[in-house]
């Protein structure tokens, strides 16, 4: 009976098929969502169905009201059918255009011609304010306030940040989970900008996220919902600490109705992106209660600690294993082990330890093994002490210890090669920071280090350059020195010849000898002090000056000398002075000859 | 009136007193709280302390000798390692640094004996060559004592100069003329050392491994054959090659300690000893 059923209904369809095919030809334009009323900036679809048409829909220059954003194809099919030897092929395809809204009003559009058929018009409204608004929930400053709700298109879509706990102790583990509230049919590409910020909070993410939308009664409607994130958040401060949400954005499905030419009213889920973001939580965390009592905490929770040597012989310079772990329920990722460097005894050096973090269920609770490597040092018997932890439990808001085994251990002769490590030892004082700087620039490599060089280079050159033009100035003076020497002298020979006029005999031979020493001086360049008798033959001769000439010179120094010195009265001033003038004449013709030539 | 205008004065200058000793007060109390931290042996708190210390108002080789001890302290030989060598690089003299690094070298060299087992492996670090020997020689004097006793030399040797070229007795000059010469053969020598401690100071090729039990491959694959035996975590290497992380491998690192231990490593077990922050 069933069967006969479906085979009728198969012909029936066939049947239908023929006939709706035919050769018509048809153009039909719709506006999806229908019966909705799109506002400014959303989007709507103005759907063109052809039927047996050979052509596409040109994108419209316009659409009244609208912005036009693109044309796609959605669907289209061929049928063919034989019937009687008569092939007849139906095609047909609908095409999307898809319009965002801009100006409100009621607009009429069409009709439009593909491939040379004319469509129908449509009329559709837009209307003042936007129905469905793509953002949603806004964020609250506080838990309380809760998520603000809003209504796209008639469904909602927000999501709620929750703690475990909002009144944690520093250190406790608690959970943060952000869930996803929808009237949405379905929701995907559901993604989050950023991760969370968590203020002063250590966070692990965990990974038990749901998939799939399940439903749950909220302020008493029925939303479906999801786990879009979940993290385990310890706070490392007393006080105040602000989980900021992030924004997600993601895609829902909205369902709408159209009209199907063929299959009447449908439903067909439409995606649109949507963002949100969670309500902020604001955590007030409790400092551990005495936790100054303690030198340490070794963890928030319920633990059992036990130990375990994992090596069985112990030698010299062989490092050995003992094993501490750590089990149950609280901050496991962050309990830690007492500082064992100072627990340890120096003949056994700690040198590492080594922590797994083992979870057993979610995230709280499990194990925590923490192999501890130590280098004996010594032969001898030695004790591992037994180790203290602190922990707190949050549950009961008191602190308890557990203390583990000692060890005693027997450790023999190694390899005897070593030596060094037991020769140092460690230096575990803190050092003063001294100058800290954010960047360290050796001095090599500093762009002004050279001038270090070039200003000693340059200082140097400039102290030459003016050494040697003083140089050239004093040598330029005796030049002009030996130029007047001659004139000098003769103005000095007047003043002598006034003298011996005036018959002042004393300051006669003063005058002669100071005129015939100065003389000398500026023509040979030696100082009048420096002169003697040696020196100045010595250089007239060697400037190329007759020995007669010479001669005259120093019997006149002498004459001159000797009557000044002496009082000799025999000696007479005019012969002194013309004799004086002739040898005067003589050197300058000779010396100046040998200046002209040089 | 004028009382009062004393006392505004008086006000004003102790008010500028407590603003000037604020920056030193708060430098103090850090210290202070790093100190308590450090003595309650909450090492992890210590090192926090400095790295955010180092964030704020810089580093230096003091500071990462103290985060050395810290991680050394904390059971973690590898960062301790790799803060010593890195204090180092800051200032090659730090000889508390140099002792806390040699010690715990030795350390993690008998941690790597103990790992060969019944092979006949070398676990030393090869004997550098000549040339890097005495690179290293250069290397343990920071590059700033060079350039500045370079640079020293070289104001002798222009002092020297200068006696060659004003005084007039022999002696004095054949010593300018001489000295000036063999002195600037020293200065350029010392900057050259000056650059050779600089870019010892600034190279790259060593690491140091930061993960316990650290195998070595024969290629950079997880598939390829292991290599002698595994390495402790503080152990320090030569860096041969480095492969750049592909898509869904991580990038390998070629190391070098011996003939013995050459191969390669997960990029990821292995940090570079570097100073970002030294020019």
């Amino acid at each position: 009976m069933e069967k006969t059923g479906i085979k009728y209904l198969l012909t029936l369809f066939t049947v239908l098929i023929c006939f709706v095919s035919g050769y018509s030809q048809s153009v039909r334009l719709s506006v999806q969502p229908a019966g909705l009323t799109p506002g400014p900036g959303d989007t709507f679809y103005l759907i063109v169905d052809t039927h047996n048409v050979n052509g596409e829909p040109s994108q419209p220059a316009s659409v009244p009201g609208c912005k036009v954003m693109f044309v796609q194809r959605r669907k289209m099919s061929t049928f063919t059918q034989v019937v009687n030897g008569v092939s007849t092929t139906a095609i047909e395809a609908s095409y999307a255009i898809t319009l965002k809204a801009e100006k409100p009003g009621r607009y009429t559009f069409g009709p439009i011609t593909v491939g040379g058929v004319r469509s129908n018009s449509v009329t559709y409204t837009i209307g003042s304010s936007s129905s469905s608004s793509p953002s949603a929930s806004q964020p609250s400053s506080t838990q309380t306030g809760g998520p603000t709700l809003t209504n796209p298109g008639g469904s909602d879509i927000f999501l709620r940040a929750t703690v475990s706990d909002s009144s944690p102790y520093e250190q406790q583990g608690i959970i943060y989970t952000v869930k996803l509230y929808t009237t949405y049919s379905s929701v995907f590409d559901w993604i989050a900008a950023s991760s969370p910020s968590f203020g002063n909070c250590m966070y692990d993410p965990l990974n038990d996220i749901s998939h799939s939308l399940t439903p749950e009664s909220y302020n008493g409607k029925t939303y479906n919902t999801a786990v879009v994130a979940k993290y385990m958040i310890y706070p490392t401060q007393s006080g105040k600490a602000i989980i900021k949400g992030n924004s997600y954005t993601g895609s829902v499905g909205r369902s709408m109705e159209y009209e199907d030419p063929y299959f009447g009213r449908m439903v067909k889920t439409i995606p649109q992106q949507v963002s949100a973001k969670p309500n902020d939580i604001e955590l007030n965390v409790r400092p551990l209660p005495g936790a100054e009592n303690y030198d340490d905490v070794n963890g928030v929770g319920v633990f059992k600690v036990t130990a375990e040597l994992l090596s069985k012989n112990f030698k010299t310079h062989q490092a050995a294993v003992v094993r501490y772990r750590v089990s149950g329920t609280g901050n496991l990722s962050f309990v830690s082990l007492p500082a064992l460097s100072e627990k340890f005894p120096s003949e056994l050096k700690f040198l590492k330890s080594e922590d797994k973090v083992d979870k057993a269920s979610g995230e709280t609770s499990g194990v925590v093994t923490f192999d501890c490597t130590f280098i004996p040092q010594k032969e001898g018997e030695f004790e591992i002490p037994a180790l203290k932890f602190h922990f707190f439990d949050a549950a009961k808001g008191s602190w308890y210890t557990e203390t583990t085994r000692s060890f005693k251990i027997k450790v023999g002769q190694g390899s005897a090669r070593h030596d060094s490590s037991s020769s140092l030892s460690f230096n575990n004082k803190l050092q003063k920071p001294g100058k800290l700087l954010k960047t360290h620039v050796l001095y090599i490599s500093r762009p002004l280090f050279v001038l270090w060089y070039a200003v000693p280079v340059v200082l140097l050159i400039i102290i030459l350059i003016i050494y040697r033009k003083r140089v050239r100035m004093r040598s330029d003076i005796a030049l002009l020195k030996r130029r007047k020497a001659s004139s000098v002298a003769r103005r000095r020979l007047k003043a002598a010849e006034k003298c011996m006029r005036r018959g002042e005999r004393d300051k006669f031979y003063d005058v002669m000898l100071q005129s015939l020493w100065g003389y000398l001086s500026d023509k040979l360049g030696i100082p009048t002090s420096e002169l003697t008798r040696d020196n100045v033959s010595g250089e007239l001769s060697g400037v190329g000056i007759d020995d007669a000439v010479i001669e005259k010179l120093i019997s006149l120094l002498d004459d001159c000398e000797f009557a000044k010195y002496a009082n000799a009265t025999g000696s007479d001033m005019q012969s002194t002075y013309s004799r004086a003038c002739s040898v005067i004449d003589s050197l300058d013709s000779r010396l100046t000859i040998n200046q002209k030539s040089l | 009136m004028r009382g009062n205008r004393i006392d505004s004065f008086r006000s004003l200058l102790v008010l500028l007193v407590i603003l000037l000793a604020i920056p030193t007060l708060q430098a103090t109390t850090g210290e202070a709280a790093l100190d308590s931290a450090y003595k309650k042996g909450d090492y992890l708190k210590c090192v926090s302390m400095i790295r955010a210390r180092m964030q704020t108002e810089g580093t230096s080789s003091s500071q990462y000798y103290n985060l050395g001890n810290a991680y050394s302290n904390a059971g973690n030989p590898g960062a301790a390692v790799l803060n010593y060598m890195i204090a180092l690089r800051l200032d090659p003299m730090n000889s508390e640094a140099d002792n806390n690094l040699k010690y715990l070298s030795a350390l993690v060299q008998e941690a790597n004996e103990s790992a060969v087992g019944d092979k006949t492996l070398d676990t030393t670090p090869a004997s550098p060559s000549f040339f890097r020997n005495i690179r290293n020689m250069i290397a343990s004097v920071s590059s700033d004592v060079w350039a500045v006793s370079s640079v020293v030399a070289f104001i002798i040797v222009i002092m020297l100069l200068v006696v060659y070229f004003f005084v007039k007795k022999v002696s004095l000059r054949k010593l300018g003329f001489f000295g000036s010469g063999i002195l600037l053969i020293v200065s350029i020598l010392l900057w050259f050392f000056a650059s050779i401690s600089k870019s010892a100071a600034l190279s790259a090729d060593e690491g140091v491994l930061m993960i316990n039990d650290v195998v070595l491959h024969s290629a950079p694959s997880d598939k390829s054959k292991q290599v002698a035996a595994p390495l402790s975590s503080g152990t320090v290497v030569r860096i041969l090659e480095v492969t750049s992380p592909d898509k869904d491998d991580e990038g390998w690192t070629k190391i070098y300690l011996n003939s013995d231990y050459t191969g390669w490593i997960p990029s990821s077990t292995i940090e570079a000893v570097r100073v970002p922050e030294l020019h």
